[in-house]
């Protein structure tokens, strides 16, 4: 009986449902990747995870996993790569990396900081210079604009628009783990902390 | 006054007889009340000092219910060195301690002389503030005359109270001198110098702020009978200014603004007889009003004259920081400009401006005026029969250039219509303009009307403009009746171009948002009978005769680069005109289909005829998402023929790929005309 249930378990393995689902491990390294370079933080390679061993059972599953796939050719639903190759996004990219060095001492100096949605938003004018608070200004505007044109246009670029929502959660993440020391952020509460 | 009270107490108390010399009170009074005012545990003191002299001293506990409120509290007033004459109350060495409702507490110093001609009170050794003096004398009968001079005041005094209404005042002083007359105890003038030292400040939110700010400013108000005359004059002469969006750099030269008028206090009746601001390095604000703030601040009449030699300062500091993210951002604007605005009852009544050296351009360079100068008259009243004349250099409407033009319109209420037609030079033509009109109703977008023609257009300056391949010839056309409204633009008859012998006729054209980067243009075009070997000399492709008609249907260009399109280009059916075609012309039509480097007839023996004959040439193409959709003037096996040969010898162009990048076919068309033999 174990033996026919265990067959059968393989057999389910083998028949894949066809689900369009939001790929968040490669949203993850596309949103980190990209902050990286536009914060100019050297990305570190990533390793090639090493191979676990595929012994006992788990090796026996693997082998007759892989020989039912031979045969019933599943529908792939493989972990999907994020496109971020266009020139829109490239043009993005490009722009904010030039903004970052000007927005940099804003963040430093705790006259902007990091909202739970990964916008921007000045948090103390009244600690600029009076002659650049119209920049300033300005320069959040542009910023948080840029933002959320990137998320669209990598939704779009990967021929769903839809996950626009998504990107942005994601990108929130991940703008406020790259945040450097001393920089604010809003945390899940709507408290403003400081790295 | 409530010093004065203090001061007849005390004279009060001297005219008391004397007691013998102790340390003990000579008298006490527990409770006084004079005016609202309390003191408490009044006290007189006469001793004998080590010189044997007889000496005063007065002490008050408490005085309350200053000002009307009993948070303002004086304490442990001591003069320690008091002396009375038979004209006069002298307090050399006074202390005290002032408890102003929680904001404001600070002990003091203060000397008093109470005489005949005066009454004068000095408080010095406060915190935050350098000294106090008031000075009361009598002028005439039931009138007399009061100064309060406050010297040196600073963040201290006001800082709790500053701060509860979210105002941080950082640094700096403040001098305030005050006079006032005062008849049967009411106030009847008012004169007031205030003076703002090297100021610091600015509210919580950073929206509002002054930085190292010199001000001063002188308040004159006279009464009579319930309506005050008041006068300002204001000065700054050094600091910077951010009152949000507007900032404004420390000044060359002071900043001054003055103004007089009238109030009424019954009526609430605010008359502004004339106000000035100059910035001078910027510009001239003058204008008088009258304003009623009874029911709501309302304007019943106001008239404001402007000036500016320098317009390209003047929007920096003070237009442009409200076109933030609008169309106009980043607009560029210089010149000279004087003008008058007129508004009643709320409204706008009417404008007259005059400019002259106006230069002006957006961010884009989508509309440009070069040198321009004229009149702009405009009324809320049709009849006024306002007129405008605008004269400019030049003119530079999305990237399409106009000459030197002069037009005058008519300007009224909600209308601007053309009163003459006009010509403007363009690409070595002409656009001449026969009707022009613009009006809005209210709540409704605005109409436009248009009517004209061009005549001899140059291609090629309009390709070069619009960044087309290389074009040659000129154009020349009727422009129907346009109207634009809500953002697009519809042509309610035919737009006719004659063009290479032959005309384009554009049908249902239809522009939207065509003053944005990104404008839509949708239309349907026919082309009738055009000359070949007109098209062919301009395009330098070699020598083609015969008629090319055909259509471009459902058109749609966005930012000037099509979308999609249905087109055939070809001979017309019953065209009985010359058909001959050279090599090179051969040659250029089969890299259209195949691509570049052909060349294939002057290989072969064909090399030694110029030219050959056609039956019928033509080229269609469906365009959708960039891949054109080939056609040609017949099918032929797997393919269609481009160009269908007669006679002798004969050559026939048969194209076989159905389908081309658009990109790719205009870069072929492109290198087509670029190409020299």
């Amino acid at each position: 009986m174990k033996k026919i249930s265990t067959l059968s378990a393989l057999f389910l393995t083998a028949c894949v449902t066809i689900n369009i689902y939001f790929p968040a491990a490669a949203a993850d390294k596309v949103a980190d990747e990209v902050i990286k370079e536009i914060q100019g933080i050297p990305v570190q390679q990533e390793k090639e995870p090493e191979a676990k061993a595929k012994v006992g059972r788990l090796a026996f599953y693997y082998v007759v996993d892989k020989m039912l796939a031979m045969i019933v050719s599943p529908a792939h639903a493989a972990e999907a790569d994020l496109s971020i190759k266009t020139v829109q996004i490239n043009k993005l990219r490009q722009t904010m990396k030039q903004r970052f060095s000007a927005l940099q001492e804003n963040y430093v100096k705790g006259n902007i900081g990091i909202k739970v949605d990964g916008f921007l938003v000045i948090r103390n004018l009244s600690e600029v210079p009076l002659k650049n608070r119209n920049r300033l200004k300005k320069l959040i505007a542009l910023e948080n604009s840029d933002r959320q044109l990137l998320y669209q246009a990598i939704a779009n670029a990967n021929g769903h628009p839809e996950w626009y929502v998504q990107i942005k959660m994601t990108f929130a993440r991940h703008w406020m783990s790259n945040a450097k020391t001393g920089w604010w952020y809003q945390n899940a509460s709507g408290a403003w902390q400081q790295r | 006054m409530k010093k004065l009270k203090i001061a007849s107490l005390l004279l009060l108390l001297f005219l008391l007889p004397q007691a013998s010399l102790k340390d003990s009170p000579f008298l006490t009074i527990n409770d006084l009340s004079i005016a609202g005012v309390e003191f408490k545990n009044l006290q007189l003191f006469l001793f004998e000092s080590r010189d044997h002299h007889t000496k005063t001293k007065f002490s008050i506990a408490n005085i309350s219910g200053l000002g009307g409120s009993d948070e303002i509290v004086i304490k442990d007033i001591v003069c320690s060195h008091m002396a009375f004459t038979i004209n006069a109350i002298i307090c050399k060495q006074g202390r005290g301690q002032f408890l102003g409702s929680g904001f404001y507490e600070t002990d003091f110093d203060f000397s008093l002389q109470v005489n005949e001609t005066k009454n004068e009170l000095n408080l010095t050794n406060l915190t935050g503030i350098d000294d106090i003096r008031l000075v009361q004398a009598p002028v005439h009968d039931g009138v007399s005359q009061l100064s309060i001079n406050f010297k040196g005041v600073t963040n201290d005094v006001f800082k709790p109270l500053l701060k509860s209404h979210r105002i941080n005042w950082e640094q700096g002083a403040i001098d305030v001198a005050t006079e006032v007359m005062l008849s049967q105890h009411r106030l009847t003038d008012l004169q007031s110098n205030i003076v703002l030292k090297s100021i610091s400040t600015q509210t919580d939110d950073g929206r509002y702020a002054c930085e190292d700010l010199n001000l001063s400013a002188t308040l004159n108000a006279t009464v009579n009978q319930e309506q005050w005359h008041w006068q300002i004059q204001t000065g700054i002469s050094h600091g910077e200014i951010y009152l949000e969006p507007i900032y404004h750099p420390n000044p060359q030269q002071a900043l001054v603004f003055t103004a007089n008028g009238l109030w009424n206090v019954n009526n609430k009746d605010l008359k502004v007889n004339e106000f000035i601001f100059d910035d001078p390095a910027m510009g001239h604000l003058a204008g008088q009003s009258r304003i009623t703030i009874d029911q709501g601040f309302q304007i019943e009449q106001a008239t404001l004259t402007f000036s500016s030699e320098n317009l390209q300062q003047l929007d920096q500091t003070y237009i442009q920081p409200f076109l933030t993210e609008t169309l106009f951002e980043g607009l560029r604007v210089t010149g000279a400009v004087n003008g008058q605005v007129d508004f009643t009852k709320q409204s706008l009544e009417a404008v007259s401006i005059d400019f002259s050296g106006l230069n002006f351009s957006d961010r884009e360079g989508r509309f440009q005026i070069h040198n321009s100068h004229g009149t702009i008259n405009w009324s809320s009243q049709l009849a006024t029969g306002s007129l405008s004349t605008l004269f400019w250099d030049g003119l530079v409407i999305n990237q399409l250039p106009f000459g030197a033009t002069e037009i005058e319109l008519a300007t009224d209420n909600n209308k601007i219509k053309l009163n003459h037609p006009i010509n403007m030079p363009s690409l070595g033509g002409n656009v001449h303009v026969g009707q022009f009109d613009w009006s809005s109703t209210t709540g409704k977008d605005p109409v436009i009307h248009f009517q004209g023609f061009i005549e001899e257009i140059s291609l090629a300056q309009l390709a070069s403009v619009l960044k087309w391949p290389n074009l040659h010839g000129s154009i020349s056309g009727g422009i129907p009746q346009i109207i634009y409204h809500q953002g697009e633009l519809k042509t309610s008859g035919e737009l006719w171009v004659e063009v290479f012998g032959g005309h384009v006729i554009i049908n249902q054209l239809v522009l939207v948002d065509f003053l944005s980067s990104q404008p839509e243009v949708f239309a349907n075009i026919a082309v009738d009978n055009l000359d070949l070997e007109q098209i062919s000399q301009t395009f330098k492709a070699g020598k083609i005769t015969g008629k090319l008609s055909g259509f471009i249907n459902d058109l749609h260009l966005l930012a000037w680069r099509p979308l999609t399109f249905f087109a055939w280009l070809g001979t017309p059916e019953n065209d009985h005109s010359e058909h001959q075609i050279s090599q090179r012309a051969l040659d250029n039509i089969a890299s259209i289909g195949v691509g570049p480097g052909v060349g294939l007839l002057s290989t072969t023996f064909l090399s030694y005829f110029d030219l050959f004959g056609y039956d019928r040439l033509g080229m269609g193409c469906y365009l959708h998402q960039g891949v054109c959709q080939l056609m040609g003037v017949n099918a032929v096996n797997e393919g269609f023929y481009l160009v269908k040969g007669q006679g002798l010898p004969r050559v026939d162009v048969i194209a076989y790929n159905t389908e081309l990048d658009f990109d790719v076919l205009l870069k072929r068309m492109g290198r087509i005309t670029q190409a020299e033999f």
